[in-house]
């Protein structure tokens, strides 16, 4: 089985060999983003408070994997991953990690490397879930530099990738496809604009983006709203593809999106926005002569 | 070539003979747009003549399919008998537009294009390299803003999408390459 290099770092913008056949493409970046968002919802769990976690599939991923792990974490750091597909059929993925961690005992950190091998099924609703996690021996690690690499970075990221799920056409749980439908969303595609409810929206939007799959680059986190625990991130999305007419499409996709952490740990998004912006990859785009 | 997904669409603006069109109105042609100003000392000039050897270098069916559009970022100095002078220049066949600021801004916007003036104050245009004085005005009163502006080349296919971005150091025959493809499409 071919491995599947994530060359960088998946979690903040990785350079992948994503298939170029429109509907394999969406099938790959489906099936990436639905297991992106496991992994990041558990390692947002492994950085909760006393491992508070409110999702009942981490609550019962914790009782067994969690003494992996060192406590008190208070920094994870991806620093590799590796994808491969376990079987021709896709229905299993292993999903490689590798890892910095900062334990904070009485304001003492301790730096510590490991590795994480994540086992991805299929279950009976066509939901990748995390089917068994195996890690290594923490071995001591340098300082972890740059941003701060605590739960809310994981959560903006759980949460970008499950939104890109659903715009993918993944299968995801009832719950989060009620919220996504129900989801303000406004489109901007050139002189062409669409708001409303998200799956009214996707009508219009899906003529233009009709089979593919959407690639996240980066992740911001923007300043805090001073309304309490409302945030806002901007996501840089590559979509390639094809539009209705079986044309291929590229799009260099912003979104800004807007959500609240309820008091019972959920997260519910407030808004999306969305607009397509000329491609990055051109050397002379912001040469101003 | 890929569409290019977000960029561009329809837009009203005058023409270099005063006349009100759309973009629309070239929606059996190959489109090719960029922007500048008729002050502009350089890379207009140096735009407008790339465009012109590359237009030229076609055949002449399929230069009666091609439209080349050059847009005003000055639409204040760059009225459209001034702008006429200055693309009829380069080839007869090619357009310019003014208009508006609203409307320059909007097409700008739509092509997420960008321009700024240098300064605030407008500088005497009879110190200027141009390649046309303006007409019946006072030659050594007459100012303008200088502007930068975004260099790249608009490259739209018959339905007005945007299939390629090009500048003044894209390989020529790359480019009419493309074109033809856009025409045989």
């Amino acid at each position: 089985m071919k491995y599947i290099f994530l060359m960088t770092l998946l979690f903040s913008g990785a350079v992948f060999s994503a298939p170029e056949n429109p509907i394999e493409r969406q099938q790959f970046t489906s099936s990436l983003n639905s297991m992106a968002m496991n992994v990041m919802g558990w390692y947002s769990c492994l950085l909760t408070k006393n491992n508070h976690c409110h999702q009942t599939d981490k609550i019962n991923l914790l009782k067994k994997y969690r003494k992996q792990y060192p406590e008190n974490i208070t920094q994870i750091k991806i620093t590799g991953t590796k994808l491969r597909p376990l079987n021709s059929a896709k229905t299993h993925y292993q999903f490689n990690v590798d890892l910095l961690i900062e334990q904070t005992d009485s304001d003492k950190k301790t730096l510590l490397a490991m590795s994480n091998q994540f086992i991805f099924g299929l279950n009976s609703s066509n939901i990748f879930s995390i089917e068994n996690i195996t890690s290594s021996k923490t071995k001591p690690a340098r300082t972890i530099k740059g941003k701060q690499y605590t739960k809310s970075y994981f959560d903006h990221r759980e949460i970008a990738y499950a939104w890109l799920s659903y715009l993918d056409g993944a299968s995801v749980s009832p719950n989060l496809k009620q919220q996504f439908d129900q989801t303000h969303y406004t489109v901007t595609m050139g002189n062409k604009s669409w708001n409303g409810f998200a799956k009214d929206a996707l009508i219009n939007r899906n003529i233009h983006l009709a089979q593919g799959g959407h690639l996240l680059r980066e992740v911001t986190q923007n300043p805090i709203s001073s309304e309490s625990g409302i945030y806002s991130i901007d996501l840089s999305i590559e979509w390639k593809g094809e539009n209705k007419e079986h044309l291929s499409v590229l799009a260099n996709i912003q979104q800004r999106l807007r959500y609240k952490i309820l008091d019972n740990g959920d997260w519910e998004i407030i808004s999306i926005e969305e607009k397509h912006l000329l491609p990055n990859n051109i050397p002379w785009m912001g040469l101003l002569c | 070539m890929p569409i290019y997904s977000g960029v561009g669409g329809d837009f009203s603006a005058i023409n270099h003979n005063n006349q009100t069109i759309k973009l629309s109105d070239y929606n059996d042609k190959v489109v090719l747009l960029a922007f500048g100003y008729t002050n502009c000392a350089d890379i207009c000039p140096f735009t407008l003549g790339y465009l012109k050897g590359l237009y030229e270098s076609l055949p002449e069916d399929n230069q009666k399919e091609v439209q080349v559009i050059f847009v005003s970022i000055d639409p204040e100095y760059d009225t459209p008998e001034h702008l006429k002078g200055f693309i009829e220049h380069f080839n007869k066949d090619f357009m310019g537009l003014t208009g508006s600021k609203k409307q320059i801004d909007h097409i700008v916007s739509l092509f997420q294009a960008e321009y700024q003036p240098l300064a605030e104050a407008k500088v005497k245009t009879k110190t200027m390299r141009r390649v046309n004085p303006k007409k019946d005005i006072n030659a050594s009163n007459d100012k303008a803003l200088l502007f930068n502006h975004s260099v790249t080349i608009y490259l739209m296919d018959k339905q007005l999408r945007l299939r390629s971005l090009e500048y003044t150091g894209s390989a020529q025959s790359n480019f009419v390459f493309k074109i033809r493809e856009l025409i045989n499409e």
